[in-house]
C-alpha cells in the first residue's frame, strides 16, 4: 500500500504552527503529504490576532527545531515568515477545506471533506488547536443581515459608528475598549457583571462605563436582528437599537466533538481535558497523531517543534529525543545516578502531588524547576526570606525549625512530601527556616508561576496542597506547641472560606462560633462607637482573628471586613475551645494575644483620628502591601530630592511621583510601588519578567517586552512605559566642564525619543541593587519620607504618625 | 519600635546627637580661649588662633561639601537627614569658633570680610531651619487634603459655573465676572508670590462690586446671592492656592541667599588663608 500513489503518506489537519511545521518537514523529507486548512489562509488563530499584536517566542530556553522559522515579533512579521516557508518548501496545502469525518485505520484512513470529496491517507496528524468553531448568534435575521460579525481585526478601522458588542468575556471587553475612543459603543451582557473576565479587563470596562464612553446593556438577551438594528429582550421589555455594526463575541465550542468522532478518547469529562498521547504523539487510534495545543502544548514554539518531531516519528526515526531533552539534562546536571528517563518516571512514584501530571506537563515542570542535592545541614531557605517557590522532596529528608529561638525544635519531612506552599498562598515571608536533613537529599524547586499554573490545571495537586497548607498554617500561626494529632483534629474541622474585598467575615454582636486564620490578604477591624463605625486595626495574613468571643463566651466585640480579597481558614469554635482548655500552654498564648489586642483597641479608641488614617491607608492599598512609601507632610519641605534621587539611581526616570497621590491628615501616599503580597503586575506578564527577590522587592527584569500589561493591571498607577535613557555624565564633568544634564536635571530625552522607540515597563525596585536601602528615603533631608512594612504600620499610626 | 527610629526629623536626630557634639566642641574652644594667655592680644596668629582657624576652615569646607553630598544619590553610607542634622549644629558652632579665632578683632580687610560672610551664611541658614521647621505644617494645614492642582481644578470648575450664572445678571456685573474669570491669576512675579495680599484680584473686585452696588438686589434676585456664594468659594480657594505658592517660595527662597553666600565665603576663605601666608 505504501507504494500506492493515490494515497497520501500523511494528511495534516490544521495549518497552525504545528501543522505548518509538520507540512514543511514532510515536504523536506519528500513524503506524499497534504495540509488541510479550513479557512482561506494559514494559521487562522494567529491571523485573527488584533493587528500589530506582539507574538511571543517563549520559552526562551527551548531551542527551535523545525524547517519553519519563528522569532518573536509582530503578528504580521510572524505570518510573513510562515507564508514564506509555505512557498519555499512547496508544502502541498489545500485551503477552504474542512474535514467532516474520519474513518478507517492506520494505513488507510478516509477523510471526508466539506464538499463531499474523499482523501485517502496512511496516517493523520491532528493539529487543529483548541480554538474550535466560533459560536454564532442563533436569532431570527442573524443569517441574512450584513452588519453582524464574530471577530474584530483592527478596531481603528471603524470611526463614528454605533457598534453593539455582545458578550461579557475578555474578547468582548477588549473589542469594546478598542472601539470606544472613536465610536458609540454598547456592550450587551446577559448578566449584570463582568466577573468572568480578567481582573484588569473588568476594571477597565467598568471605568469606561462610569466615564460614559461605553453604554452597558445588562440582563439583555439578543432576540431579533434586522438590517441596521438589533433587538434585545431586557427586564424592561424589548429594546431595539439602531446600529452600524454588531460584533458578537460568544466564545467558541471546543473541537472535542470532532476529535471524539475520530475515535480518540478523553481521560475525563472536565471541560479542559485533553486527549492522552504517547511519547511519539500518537493517540489511542493507531496512526492518528495529535500535536499542538490539543496535544497539551499550548505555546507556539513547542507546537512548531512537535510538528517537526511527529513527521520524524512517522518517518521511522523513533529514537529522536524531544527538543527539551538538553534542558532536562541541564536541570538534572547535579543529580547523580539518575538518567533523564528514570528521573522523569520516578517523579510519578516518588512524588504523590505530581502523580496526575501528564508526561508533557512533567517535562515542562522539570525544565522550569531547579533540581538540587543539598548535603546534610544545608539551609534551603531561611525564616523571613521572601521567596515563594515550592519544593518537593524527591529523595532524602528535610528539617523544619519550628522555634526560631531553639533550633533543636523541629519537624522532619521525608521523601514525597512538599514544603513552601504557605509562602506561595500567602505571598508573605517564609515562616520557618528549613535545612536538608540527609546527605542524599534531592529537591525539586518549582517557581511560583509554574506552580500557580499547575495548581489551576491539576485539581488533585491543588487539593492535596491546600489540605497540607491548612495543617501547616494552623501549626505555624496558631498552635506551634500542640502535638500533630491535635492539629490534624483542628484541621479536619476547618474549611477554606474566601471573601471578596469589603465582604464581612462577621459582625459586631454576632455569636462567636469560629476562629479565622487569614492565609491570604488582610482584614480590617472596626467597632461602633458613639453611633459611628471606627476602624481599630488592620490584621495581615498569617494572623488569626475571632478568638475574643471564643475565649469569653461574649458576642463578637468587633466587625471584621476583608480589606482585599482574602482566603481564610475557618476553624470550628467548639473544637478549638475544647483544645484550648486541654492545653494550658496554648491557653496562655491565646490569652496573651487576647490581652494585647484589648490594650491596642483601647489605645485606638482614645484617638479616633488614627482609625480614620488606618481606613484611609487601607483604601490606598496598604492592606496588600509589603512595603510602602509614606510622606509625613508635616515635615516635608517639598524639595523633591526623593524624586531626583530615584531618577538619578534609575537611569533618569523617577519611579515615584511625590506630589501625586492622596493625603489624609499629615500622611501622604505618593504614587509609588506598594510591592503587593500578590503583585497585580505579575498576573499577566507574558515573558515572566516581573520577579520578587528574597527581600520582597518586586522588580522588572530585562526580559520585558514592553507589552504594557502590567501598567494596565496595576491598580495604583505606579508602573510606566519609558524608552531607554542615554548615559549621564559624572558629577564633576558636569560641574567643571558643563557636560550634559546635571544631577537631578531632567534629560528631556523622553520627549525627544523617536515615536517608535522601544519602551519597556519601569517601576520602583526598592533600590535592590544599591546598598543602604531605598534612595528616596536616604535622600530626604528632613526625614519626612519613610518606608513602612505592614507589621510596622499600625505602630506608626498608633504613635500619631508624627514625631517632630 | 523600629518605626520610631525610621521616622525622626532632622532636628531631633538621635536625641540631638550632633547638637551635643557641637556644644562639646564649642565648650572646649571657649575653655581654651579663657585659659590661654597669649603675648599681646588674642589673635588668629597665636597657636590657639591657628588651631581654631584650622578647625573653622575645615568646618567651612565640610559644610559646603553638603551641596555635593546632596547630589551623590547613589552613595549609600549615611542618610541625607543625618548630614543635614550635623550640617545645622556644626554650622552654628562655626560662628563661635570663628569668633574666637578672630580674637574679637574687626576691621576693613579680607579677614573680617570672611568673618562677616560666615555670619551672613549662618544667619541665612538659621532662617532656613526656621522655615523648614515651621512651614511644612502650615502648608499641610492649608492643603487640607487638596493639592495645588486639585485646587486649580476646582477653581476652573467654579469659573464655569460663574460664567453660566453671570449671563442672567446685569451687564455691568456680567462684564466684571468675565473680567474676573479671564484675568484672575495665581503666582505672578516674585513679590506677588511672596505677598499675595497685595495682589489686585479681579475676582475680589467683582465680588466687591456686587456687594456694594447690588446688595439691595440680593433679596429679589436669587442669581445674585448664588453668584456671591460662588465668588466667596472661589476667593477662598484663590487665597489657599496663593498661600500654597507663597509657602513653597518661602521654603526655597532662602537657598538663593544661603548658597551664593556660602560660595562667596569659600572664595573669601581661600583669599584669607593666602593673605595670611603671603604677609606672614
Amino acid at each position: 500500500m505504501g507504494n500506492n500513489n493515490d494515497i497520501f503518506q500523511v494528511a495534516i489537519i490544521g495549518s497552525g504552527p504545528a501543522g505548518l511545521s509538520a507540512g514543511a518537514r514532510a515536504a523536506v523529507l519528500d513524503l506524499r503529504h497534504i495540509l488541510l486548512e479550513k479557512s482561506d489562509h494559514s494559521s487562522d488563530t494567529i491571523y485573527k490576532f488584533q493587528k500589530g499584536k506582539h507574538v511571543m517566542a517563549t520559552p526562551d530556553v527551548l531551542p527551535l527545531r523545525s524547517d519553519v522559522d519563528f522569532n518573536m515579533g509582530s503578528r504580521e512579521d510572524v505570518l510573513d515568515t510562515w507564508n514564506t516557508a509555505l512557498e519555499k518548501h512547496q508544502i502541498n496545502v489545500r485551503y477552504n477545506t474542512e474535514v467532516k469525518a474520519v474513518s478507517g485505520q492506520k494505513g488507510n484512513f478516509e477523510l471526508t471533506l466539506g464538499n463531499g470529496d474523499v482523501i485517502n491517507t496512511e496516517t493523520i496528524i491532528l493539529a487543529i488547536g483548541l480554538q474550535g468553531n466560533l459560536n454564532v448568534l442563533r436569532i431570527p435575521g442573524a443569517e441574512s443581515v450584513t452588519h453582524l460579525q464574530y471577530q474584530l481585526d483592527d478596531p481603528d478601522e471603524y470611526e463614528h459608528e454605533t457598534i453593539i458588542v455582545i458578550g461579557a468575556g475578555d474578547a468582548a471587553i477588549e473589542n469594546a475598549l478598542g472601539l470606544c475612543t472613536h465610536n458609540t459603543v454598547y456592550i450587551a451582557n446577559r448578566g449584570n457583571e463582568f466577573s468572568r473576565a480578567k481582573e484588569a479587563n473588568e476594571a477597565a470596562i467598568l471605568a469606561e462605563i462610569d466615564r460614559g464612553r461605553i453604554i452597558p446593556l445588562y440582563n439583555s438577551n439578543s432576540k431579533e436582528c434586522t438590517q441596521g438594528t438589533l433587538t434585545f429582550d431586557t427586564p424592561d421589555g424589548d429594546v431595539t437599537i439602531e446600529c452600524d455594526r454588531v460584533i458578537a463575541r460568544l466564545g467558541a465550542s471546543p473541537p472535542r466533538k470532532f476529535v471524539e468522532a475520530c475515535g480518540v478518547t478523553f481521560p475525563s469529562d472536565a471541560r479542559n481535558a485533553l486527549p492522552e498521547v504517547s511519547k511519539t504523539y500518537e493517540s489511542n487510534v493507531k496512526g492518528l497523531y495529535i500535536v499542538g495545543a490539543l496535544g497539551g502544548y499550548p505555546l507556539i514554539k513547542q507546537a512548531i517543534n512537535q510538528g517537526y518531531e511527529v513527521i520524524e516519528f512517522i518517518n521511522g526515526n523513533t529514537d529522536l529525543d524531544p527538543a527539551d531533552e538538553p534542558l532536562i539534562t541541564e536541570t538534572l546536571k547535579d543529580i547523580k545516578n539518575f538518567d533523564n528517563e528514570t528521573f522523569l518516571k520516578e517523579i510519578r512514584t516518588r512524588l504523590p502531588i505530581f502523580k496526575e501530571l501528564n508526561p508533557l506537563m512533567k517535562r515542562s515542570m522539570l525544565v522550569e524547576s531547579r533540581v538540587t542535592a543539598p548535603s546534610h545541614g544545608t539551609i534551603i531557605f531561611e525564616r523571613g526570606d521572601y521567596t515563594n517557590s515550592v519544593y518537593t522532596i524527591f529523595r532524602g529528608s528535610i528539617k523544619i525549625q519550628t522555634n526560631e529561638d531553639d533550633p533543636s525544635q523541629h519537624v522532619v519531612l521525608k521523601q514525597g512530601a512538599f514544603f513552601g506552599e504557605v509562602g506561595l498562598i500567602s505571598g508573605r515571608r517564609r515562616s520557618a527556616t528549613i535545612l536538608s536533613n540527609a546527605d542524599d537529599t534531592i529537591l525539586i524547586e518549582t517557581p511560583r508561576r509554574t506552580m500557580i499554573k499547575l495548581r489551576e490545571d491539576v485539581s488533585s495537586l491543588r487539593k492535596s496542597m491546600d489540605k497540607e497548607a491548612i495543617v501547616r498554617q494552623i501549626q505555624t500561626y496558631i498552635a506551634s506547641s500542640l502535638d500533630i494529632d491535635a492539629i490534624h483534629k483542628l484541621a479536619e474541622s476547618a474549611s477554606i472560606e474566601n471573601f471578596r474585598k469589603g465582604k464581612v467575615l462577621f459582625n459586631e454582636g454576632d455569636e462567636g462560633d469560629a476562629l479565622y486564620l487569614i492565609s491570604k490578604g488582610s482584614v480590617m477591624v472596626s467597632k461602633q462607637i458613639g453611633g459611628k463605625e471606627i476602624t481599630l486595626a488592620y490584621v495581615a495574613a498569617g494572623n488569626y482573628i475571632g478568638e475574643m468571643a471564643l475565649m469569653s463566651d461574649l458576642p463578637r466585640t468587633a466587625t471584621i471586613k476583608a480589606a482585599v480579597y482574602c482566603e481564610t481558614i475557618k476553624i470550628n469554635g467548639d473544637i478549638f475551645r475544647k483544645l484550648v482548655n486541654e492545653n494550658p500552654s496554648l491557653q496562655k498564648e491565646i490569652e496573651e494575644k487576647y490581652g494585647q489586642r484589648i490594650v491596642e483597641t483601647e489605645k485606638m479608641i482614645e484617638q479616633p483620628e488614627a482609625g480614620s488614617i488606618v481606613e484611609f491607608l487601607i483604601g490606598e492599598g496598604i492592606g496588600e502591601a509589603t512595603d510602602v512609601l509614606l510622606i509625613d507632610e508635616s515635615i516635608c519641605v517639598g524639595c523633591n530630592n526623593c524624586e531626583t534621587a530615584c531618577a538619578e539611581t534609575h537611569g533618569g526616570i523617577s519611579r515615584l511621583d511625590r506630589e501625586a497621590g492622596p493625603t489624609f491628615a499629615n500622611v501622604h501616599v505618593p504614587t509609588s510601588c506598594r510591592h503587593c503580597e500578590h503583585p497585580h503586575c505579575m498576573t499577566d506578564c507574558p515573558p515572566d519578567a516581573i520577579k520578587r527577590n528574597s527581600e520582597g522587592e518586586v522588580y522588572i527584569t530585562n526580559d520585558c517586552i514592553g507589552c504594557g500589561n502590567c501598567v494596565k493591571n496595576c491598580p495604583y498607577d505606579v508602573i510606566q512605559m519609558a524608552p531607554e535613557p542615554p548615559e549621564k555624565p559624572g558629577l564633576f564633568s558636569w560641574l567643571l566642564f558643563g557636560k550634559g544634564p546635571g544631577p537631578g536635571e531632567d534629560y528631556g530625552y523622553q520627549d525627544r525619543a523617536p515615536k517608535d522607540a522601544r519602551k519597556t515597563a519601569v517601576k520602583c525596585d526598592m533600590c535592590k541593587d544599591i546598598t543602604g536601602g531605598a534612595s528616596c528615603v536616604r535622600a530626604c533631608p528632613t526625614g519626612a519620607a519613610i518606608r513602612v512594612k505592614p507589621d510596622e504600620f499600625m505602630n506608626f499610626i498608633r504613635d500619631g504618625g508624627e514625631s517632630i | 519600635m523600629i518605626s520610631n527610629n525610621v521616622h525622626e526629623s532632622f532636628l531631633v536626630y538621635r536625641g540631638l546627637k550632633f547638637f551635643w557634639l557641637a556644644v562639646a566642641l564649642v565648650f572646649v574652644a571657649i575653655i581654651l580661649y579663657i585659659w590661654h594667655e597669649p603675648l599681646g592680644e588674642p589673635n588668629g596668629g597665636t597657636w590657639l588662633g591657628y588651631i581654631l582657624g584650622v578647625i573653622s576652615a575645615a568646618l567651612v569646607i565640610w559644610l559646603t561639601w553638603f551641596g555635593v553630598r546632596k547630589r551623590q544619590y547613589a552613595l549609600s553610607a549615611t542618610k541625607l537627614k543625618v548630614w543635614l542634622s550635623a550640617h545645622i549644629y556644626f554650622g552654628l558652632a562655626l560662628v563661635i569658633i570663628a569668633t574666637l579665632h578672630s580674637g574679637f578683632q574687626i576691621g576693613w580687610n579680607i579677614h573680617s570680610a570672611t568673618y562677616i560672610l560666615v555670619l551672613l551664611t549662618v544667619t541665612s541658614g538659621v532662617f532656613g531651619v526656621f522655615v523648614y521647621a515651621r512651614y511644612p505644617k502650615l502648608m499641610t494645614k492649608n492643603h487640607a487634603g487638596l493639592s495645588l492642582d486639585e485646587m486649580m481644578g476646582k477653581i476652573s470648575e467654579l469659573d464655569q459655573d460663574i460664567l453660566k450664572e453671570g449671563q442672567q445678571l446685569p451687564e455691568e456685573i456680567n462684564l466684571a465676572l468675565l473680567e474676573a474669570v479671564r484675568k484672575t491669576y495665581i503666582g505672578g512675579n516674585i513679590f506677588e508670590k511672596l505677598s499675595p495680599k497685595n495682589v489686585i484680584c479681579p475676582t475680589t473686585e467683582a465680588r466687591n462690586l456686587i456687594e456694594t452696588k447690588f446688595s439691595d438686589m440680593t433679596l429679589q434676585n436669587q442669581n445674585i446671592s448664588k453668584i456671591i456664594a460662588l465668588l466667596a468659594k472661589k476667593t477662598k480657594l484663590l487665597r489657599r492656592a496663593r498661600r500654597d505658592i507663597q509657602i513653597k517660595v518661602i521654603l526655597r527662597i532662602w537657598l538663593f541667599f544661603h548658597i551664593p553666600l556660602a560660595i562667596g565665603l569659600l572664595g573669601a576663605l581661600f583669599s584669607h588663608i593666602l593673605a595670611v601666608f603671603f604677609y606672614w
